[in-house]
């Protein structure tokens, strides 16, 4: 009967009903997405980190992202390779560059250069060509959502970088950058011709632990064999990555801003929404009371009708962010909506409704029965 | 006070609000009501005949004074202990109804006998007979805004009476009725204290009212007016009386 009782109540009428549940979706839409957002870039701006085959990165000290390194020297490669539980050292040059499109312009792009065979990266959802054509002379590989940008359309259009030839062998798919400037792979030597660099530099140094091998104790020892180097694990290398843009950039500033006041608006407006849908049924909660009800059979209706916006707002929400992901995934920064962030955020909504639901049911259990004669 | 009392209430005094809003609504009142007796309660408004209600029904604890309910002292009890004792012993039948007006008229019954019992297996069947015995048998699935007042008001009778309460308190049941309607309720009301042996409180503006009642009591500015009468069914109007205790 309570669930009945609370189901007629906001049932009788569907449009003040809809209201509520439209308030209670909107809000988890908006949280939804500014999370997502902020989960879309986390794992843009870590992409490179994530799907390198490292468990230590030797990078130069004091290096702030991935994106953004100084040069290290390559034979600190041979010094790290001797290292006790180290498996294999691969070199990963990586900078900014000119691209020029075939039909005029230009681009900024990053490059990343590995070897193709057995470096630390290539790249990954492989659309057309295969990642072991990077091995061939200026062989380049580019996603295909940037080929526009970059003013080629197809495998084998000759575009150039730094005033050398590049050649599109490759592209991939959903490999985005946070940046303006899209991700161009390439060999190592390529990447050591377009930007100038000579043999003897490199960005990173990807580290593979042995089998059974202990990161931190293998870290220590590469440490303190190499001078002017930071040994991080991927982990650190990720956090300092997302750390440098999330923080230290206006752009990451306004996204973490963003999805927080998303998050206090969403649930300010999830809970108001909640709060008087209760409150608009004050007179039947008084009448109930006056009958003699239980201020915990009082709560029961209460939670069950904060159960039920929610589940409906819920529903609404998810139509929305099916439409919301649709429709970011072909932008730069796609909403990054996981079953984890979905559960997280299911969990935070069902706690909402509670605490929503916990100011109602306080306020209905103070309700004076004697308003009832007042009417 | 009357031994075969169910209801009593023993030098009430209620003051409301503070301050220069400082009101006494209610300056020693004393009042009881017996099995089987339909009493009325008449007066001008702001003569505290709600307020008396509302501390009658335990809804409302008065200042100072005594209510009894089954001889059971009410002044030490908590809100939660006044609801258990409303729901065990007392029925209301409200002026606007208050029904639920998403639930249908069996459903706002069995509503009444969910905060008694939530498990009661035979709730549907308890509450349709309810209803049937105030001539709705017909209008089960009706919603009450398909109702009319009347129908609407004996739905709300029916609500009172299915837990099978010893008393029923009615708030100007007649107020929003026409005539044959509001008849109708008052038949239904004096019924239920002459058949069923329940002790009725009816608070009314209403000269149709009069007839129907064994005693009219009447109040003014917070009193209990004049001296008690006999039971009293003749039209047309109203002798005003006090409580018998007091003749």
């Amino acid at each position: 009967m309570i669930g009945i009782i609370a189901l007629k109540n906001l049932l009788h009428d569907p449009a003040r009903f809809l209201a509520t549940a439209a308030g209670i979706g909107l809000s988890f839409v908006l949280v939804t997405v500014q999370l997502g957002l902020l989960a879309g870039f986390d794992r843009t701006i870590s992409a490179m980190i994530d799907h390198a085959k490292a468990d230590l990165w030797i990078v130069p000290a004091g290096t702030a992202a991935f994106d953004d390194p100084a040069l290290l020297e390559s034979t600190q490669r041979y010094a790290a390779a001797i290292v006790r539980g180290v498996r294999r050292v691969t070199p990963m040059l990586v900078g900014f560059a000119e691209w020029r499109k075939p039909g005029g312009g230009s681009a900024t792009v990053i490059v990343v250069g590995s070897d193709p065979k057995t470096g630390a990266i290539e790249p990954w959802n492989v659309s057309s060509g295969r990642s072991y054509d990077l091995k061939a002379p200026d062989a380049v590989a580019i996603d295909a959502s940037y080929a526009q940008q970059l003013g080629v359309s197809k495998l084998g259009d000759i575009a150039r970088i730094e005033g050398l030839k590049a050649r599109v062998a490759v592209t991939t798919n959903g490999i985005r950058s946070f940046t303006t400037s899209p991700y161009v792979f390439t060999s190592l030597s390529q990447a050591r011709a377009f930007l100038s660099a000579d043999a003897s530099r490199t960005s990173y140094l990807a580290v593979e632990l042995s089998h059974g091998a202990d990161a931190a104790i293998v870290r220590e020892r590469i440490a303190s064999k190499l001078p002017n180097v930071e040994v991080l694990t991927s982990a650190e290398f990720r956090r300092r990555n997302v750390e440098r843009w999330l923080l230290e950039t206006g752009a990451g500033i306004a996204l973490l801003a963003g999805a927080g006041l998303a998050v206090l608006v969403g649930s300010v407006t999830m809970m108001q929404s909640l709060y008087t849908s209760v409150n608009d049924h004050r007179k039947e909660f008084a009448t109930l009371r006056a009958m003699g009800s239980s201020k915990r059979f009082l709560m029961s209706v209460v939670a069950c009708q904060a159960g039920i916006c929610t589940l409906a707002g819920c529903a609404l929400a998810l139509i929305g962010n099916i439409g919301v992901i649709a429709i970011s995934a072909i932008s730069s920064l796609p909403i990054q909506i996981t079953p984890s962030l979905m559960l997280a955020l299911g969990t935070a909504a069902a706690l909402m409704s509670l605490v929503a639901a916990f100011a109602a049911a306080v306020r209905v259990g103070r309700v004076d029965p004697a308003e009832v004669f007042a009417q | 006070m009357s031994n075969d009392a169910v209801l009593e209430a023993e030098n009430i005094e209620m003051v409301l609000g503070d301050g220069a809003r400082r009101v006494q609504a209610l300056k020693g009142v004393c009042l009881s009501l017996i099995a089987g007796e339909f009493a009325l309660l008449v007066g001008p408004s702001g003569s505290g005949k709600s307020t008396m209600l509302s501390i009658m029904g335990c809804i409302l604890k008065p200042t100072k004074g005594e209510v009894r309910v089954e001889g059971r002292p009410t002044e030490n009890m908590d809100s939660e202990g006044l609801a258990r004792l409303r729901r065990q012993y007392v029925g209301f039948v409200f002026q606007s109804y208050n029904l639920f007006p998403g639930l249908t008229a069996r459903q706002n019954v069995e509503a009444s006998l969910a905060i008694r019992d939530r498990r009661a297996a035979n709730s549907r069947e308890v509450a349709e007979r309810a209803l049937r015995s105030v001539g709705l048998g017909h209008r089960l699935q009706s919603l009450p805004g398909q109702m009319s007042g009347g129908e609407q008001q004996r739905v709300a009778i029916a609500r009172a009476i299915v837990g099978n309460p010893s008393i029923i308190l009615a708030d100007e049941p007649t107020a929003a009725l026409d005539g044959a309607a509001g008849r109708g309720v008052l038949a239904e009301l004096r019924r239920l204290a002459k058949e069923e042996g329940r002790a009725v409180l009816a608070v009314s503006h209403d000269a149709r009212a009069f007839p129907f009642a064994d005693r009219v009591v009447g109040m003014e500015d917070g009193r209990i007016l004049s001296a008690a009468t006999e039971p009293d069914l003749t039209p047309p109007l109203p002798r005003v009386s006090g409580d018998r205790r007091h003749a």
